[in-house]
């Protein structure tokens, strides 16, 4: 089709053909004999509305829907810029909305909806706990599983070839890509023999910017933590599971193997598979949980297995949370859309004239309904244009909400898929909340007309959109409770979650990242003389009450090791062992953090390399392993290993990774007795730390002038920082929450108002007949409280449903709990009376006098 | 107002086309001249209304049946004048067979006696 740039001459053509067709008919009238002015007048009341004919005539040239909508948005600005103060009021409150959620999906878009860059990623699951899997031949898989894989991660240091960085590695069983069915853009993936061969697998990003895309990479040598490592192959760009890896090593097979490469900071025993095709995930369970059943349900302690996608696992609690939250921002733009509807309602009415009369000059209803939907298109596209301004403001501060260190994840940005969601939402807020003003506004067009005169605001159909204001002010109030029902939930759920106690002090302490590169620390005797040596000096600085080392600050973003430990004979625990946090600490280290040490004796300079292989343990594992005994004294060993502990220590329980969770078993050995290249100064001060950082450098640049540390944080950043998602979504959602009650407010003011002005003329009258104003008065707000207390009604129904769905991401409260409802619902009920009060106000003032003569 | 339709026989679904063609088959014409001639010779029957003509006419002429120029009149006036293309012409024909078919099937329906008695 041509584009029609000779529309204009084709629509004077029309005009000058319809012309001659008058002419042409007035001449043949007056040559039989009518007067001039008569011929005219009878042709043109023959050939019936000129103006509809042109119309009709043009819909037949086929690119005219373009043109009416051009038409239409052109018409649509020049209404809207003739009220500033509408036009306005509805941007702004569409921005609000439309911007809210165009922040959100960005989020969304970022944590959940990237595409994993495998092959049928829905049939890479999880397994947790592994110990079903663990009984058979991970190559050759069961009924349901293809092939199955353990990894671990931690962060190693990568040197030789360029400075020596810190990178973010996993070790995975030999058939890890297999689960993934992953082929490398270069070399191999591991051999079956390959298990705990010196070999490695690069990023694709770190072959690209390290080794600048070296063609001759594969055979190279890598050193990671001082061991050299053959590169057999380079993983294919945007895969990076788990945890942001930049390096895949061969898993050894016991766990204090994996120590001698990563030091104490790793996970182990995660385990990955691959279904079968067509199996399902249920399938899966049932299997890998009958299998579970025979291999322990005789000692009863077999465990429960969950099997989930990988994506499900990966998103996890982010996906609730975020889900959450974009359910919260559809709410606020529902409000924002009722709102924009009852804007548009009383507008309408005020123009039911002006739409009589375009519609007698030949618009037809449905020509009339898509003007009313290109004006409030308009004013959304208007909205949309704002609310990414605003959602661009708040995402750069909404970081937290996207973990940082999960795979397969981005950065938040304004991409083309934001983009066109937030143009699509506009589109669609627009059509639903113009599409009922422009029915009513277009009922009954000629039934106006036959009225006449009529009364003001529009005699037609005033009761149906009287009805239909009213029931928009209810779903405002109802959207609205719900909205701040969840908020206020959060806000509790924050507060207690705050006042947990997390089992350390977090006053006046600080902390810094030490980590003991290159070779000169690769012997274990050069690193505890390095550790000794700063804590003496540290320890002698003024104000400074405890200093102490240890390999992983609670609340910091340090991977620990979680490791299976067995208890000497009998061994009462489940077959797989007890879990416990791995952590290697200095003397003193209890005393710097505030953690009571409530039985036995802390680390001392005799607890060194080569003496009795000593533990601190913390009081669930003291009762976990020995229940109702003294564990003091008693033994243990890592699962697997033959290497024994013995407890000389009880110290109380700490929440180590979240003030949410609760605390885990640990186990703390004396760091001489360990390899820790990587460790956290802690420093107890007397007062607020903020001037210790220079100080404490220096001391350790007077011992090694190479050595970098870093990261100096106080235990109170930390701790602020631990608590930053719950604190973001808390803020967003009471942000989205006194949005939805601003917008409610806005709302319900214009109902009542607009009520108030309609029946002005009715209030005169009862006035005049004797009403007090208080009468009045109460007229109206019993009007508003009626809307009030149906809105509430079903905003309570709604909040029963709906905050179930919260109770996984809030800490210490139930989701129906009695007072935030209570609470939200005299909250909401009171500041929507404060709205209509005022409009209330005006109506008792109304004069009767003036009244009665308005019409 | 309503009075002027009712001695107005409504036209059929799809039987304006036919007629415009079919006056067309006479003689180029432009619209005046179009409804002036199907009422003439419809003996003041059918009177086309102008919201359907000029539609019907632009389509007519999207579809390529009739084609329209600008002519100066007897009267020194601008008209545009529709004339029967080639491919207007075989339309022509089919939809007037069609006609035909239709016409006499309704007949048929109407007046099943006269067949009795032939």
């Amino acid at each position: 089709m041509r584009f029609p740039f000779w529309r204009r001459s084709r629509q004077e053509e029309l005009a000058e053909e319809i012309e001659s067709h008058l002419q042409m008919a007035a001449r043949e009238r007056e040559e039989r004999g009518e007067n001039p002015r008569q011929a005219e007048q009878s042709a043109r009341r023959e050939f019936g509305n000129a103006g509809l004919v042109r119309e009709v005539t043009r819909d037949q040239w086929g690119w005219r829907w373009l043109e009416t909508l051009l038409q239409d948005l052109r018409f649509a600005l020049r209404m809207l810029r003739k009220s500033p103060g509408f036009t306005t009021v509805a941007v702004l409150t569409l921005a609000l909305g439309i911007g809210a959620n165009t922040a959100i999906f960005s989020m969304v878009d970022a944590a959940l909806l990237r595409p994993l860059p495998f092959k049928d990623p829905d049939r890479v699951v999880t397994v947790w706990p592994s110990a079903p899997l663990a009984q058979f031949n991970e190559a050759n898989g069961t009924g349901t599983l293809e092939s199955a894989a353990q990894y671990g991660q931690g962060d190693l240091n990568l040197s030789g070839e360029g400075a020596a960085q810190r990178i973010p590695a996993a070790a995975v069983s030999v058939n890890f890509f297999r689960v993934f069915a992953l082929n490398p853009v270069r070399g191999r993936t591991f051999l079956p023999s390959e298990g705990h061969a010196p070999v490695a697998l690069l990023s694709y990003s770190l072959w690209r910017t390290r080794y600048h895309a070296d063609p001759d990479i594969l055979g190279k040598a890598v050193y990671l933590n001082g061991k050299a490592f053959t590169v057999i192959g380079v993983v294919p760009e945007k895969f990076d599971f788990p945890a942001k890896s930049q390096v895949w090593l061969s898993l050894p097979s016991k766990p204090g193997e994996i120590m001698q490469v990563f030091g104490g900071n790793a996970f182990a025993s995660f385990e990955v598979a691959r279904l079968r095709a067509h199996v399902t995930l249920e399938q899966a369970r049932l299997e890998l949980n009958a299998i579970a059943q025979r291999e322990y349900g005789s000692s009863g302690t077999a465990p429960i297995v969950a099997v989930n996608t990988l994506r499900r696992s990966l998103s996890g609690s982010t996906r609730g949370a975020l889900l959450m939250l974009f359910g919260a921002g559809v709410f606020v733009l529902l409000i924002a859309c009722a709102d924009l509807a009852n804007l548009l309602l009383a507008r309408g009415a005020g123009r039911s004239r002006e739409i009589a009369i375009r519609n007698a000059l030949g618009a037809s209803r449905s020509r009339l309904v898509r003007q009313f939907l290109s004006e409030s298109v308009v004013l959304s596209l208007m909205g949309g244009g704002i609310g990414l301004l605003l959602a661009w403001w708040t995402i750069r501060s909404a970081g937290a909400l996207v973990p940082a260190r999960t795979a397969f994840t981005m950065h938040i940005s304004m991409n083309d898929r934001v983009l066109a969601f937030t143009f699509g939402i506009a589109v669609l807020t627009g059509i639903l909340a113009g599409l009922i003003p422009a029915l009513q506004s277009t009922l009954d067009l000629s039934e106006f007309l036959k009225e006449g005169s009529g009364s003001s605001q529009g005699g037609f159909s005033l009761r149906s959109r009287h009805r239909m204001r009213s029931l928009l002010g209810i779903s405002e109030i109802a959207l609205a409770l719900v909205l701040l029902i969840g908020a206020t939930l959060f806000l509790r759920s924050l507060n207690r979650l705050l006042d947990v106690n997390p089992g350390f002090q977090t006053d006046n302490i600080l902390t810094a990242r030490v980590s003991l590169l290159g070779p000169k620390y690769e012997n274990e005797a050069h690193q505890t003389a390095f550790f000794r040596q700063v804590l003496a000096r540290v320890r002698a600085l003024p104000g400074v009450r405890a200093a102490a080392f240890v390999n992983a600050v609670p609340l910091g973003a340090t991977v620990v090791a979680v490791f299976p430990v067995k208890v000497e004979n009998p061994p009462r625990q489940s077959p797989g062992g007890l879990d416990a946090l791995y952590m290697t600490a200095s003397s003193d280290y209890f005393r710097a953090m505030g953690i009571p040490l409530l039985a036995g004796r802390d680390f001392t300079a005799g607890d060194a390399a080569g003496t009795t292989r000593v533990a601190i343990i913390s009081r669930s594992l003291a009762q976990a392993g020995w229940p109702g005994e003294n564990a003091l004294g008693q033994h243990f060993a890592f699962a697997g290993e033959k290497q024994e502990r013995q407890v000389v220590g009880i110290v109380g329980d700490v929440r180590h990774f979240g003030l949410s969770d609760t605390a885990m078993p640990e186990m703390y050995f004396p760091l001489a007795q360990e390899h820790a290249d990587d460790a956290y100064l802690i420093i107890h001060a007397n007062r607020d730390p903020i001037a210790l950082p220079s100080t404490v450098r220096d001391v350790v640049h007077g011992i090694d002038p190479d050595e970098p540390i870093a990261s100096f944080e106080t235990m109170d950043q930390l701790l602020s920082r631990s608590v930053a998602a719950p604190r973001l979504r808390t803020f967003l959602l009471t942000a989205f929450g006194a949005l939805a009650l601003l917008l409610a407010l806005v709302g319900l003011y214009g109902v009542v108002s607009y009520t108030v002005a309609q029946r002005t003329h009715e209030i005169g009258v009862r006035m005049a007949l004797g009403a007090e104003r208080r009468t009045i008065l109460l007229m109206v707000v019993s009007y508003a409280l009626r809307l009030t207390i149906a809105g509430l009604a079903v905003g309570l129904v709604g909040a029963y449903f709906l905050t179930r769905t919260l109770s996984s991401v809030l800490y210490g409260i139930r989701p129906l709990d009695p007072v935030t409802f209570v609470l939200a619902s005299i909250g909401l009920a009171l500041v929507v009376l404060l709205a209509s009060y005022i409009p209330a106000r005006r109506a008792m003032r109304v004069d009767p006098i003036v009244a009665l003569r308005y019409e | 107002m309503k009075s002027r339709y009712q001695n107005r026989i409504e036209l059929l679904q799809g039987t304006l086309d036919l007629l415009i063609l079919q006056t067309l088959q006479w003689g180029a014409q432009h619209g005046y001249g179009i409804t002036q001639a199907i009422r003439a010779r419809s003996g003041e029957a059918l009177r086309v209304d102008t919201g359907s003509l000029y539609p019907a006419l632009h389509r007519l002429e999207r579809q390529k049946w009739i084609a329209a120029a600008w002519k100066v009149s007897e009267n020194k006036q601008r008209v545009r004048v529709y004339r029967l293309t080639a491919a207007g012409k075989k339309q022509l024909l089919s939809e007037r067979s069609r006609w035909e078919q239709l016409s006499e099937a309704i007949a048929g329906i109407l007046n099943p006696a006269k067949e009795n008695e032939a």
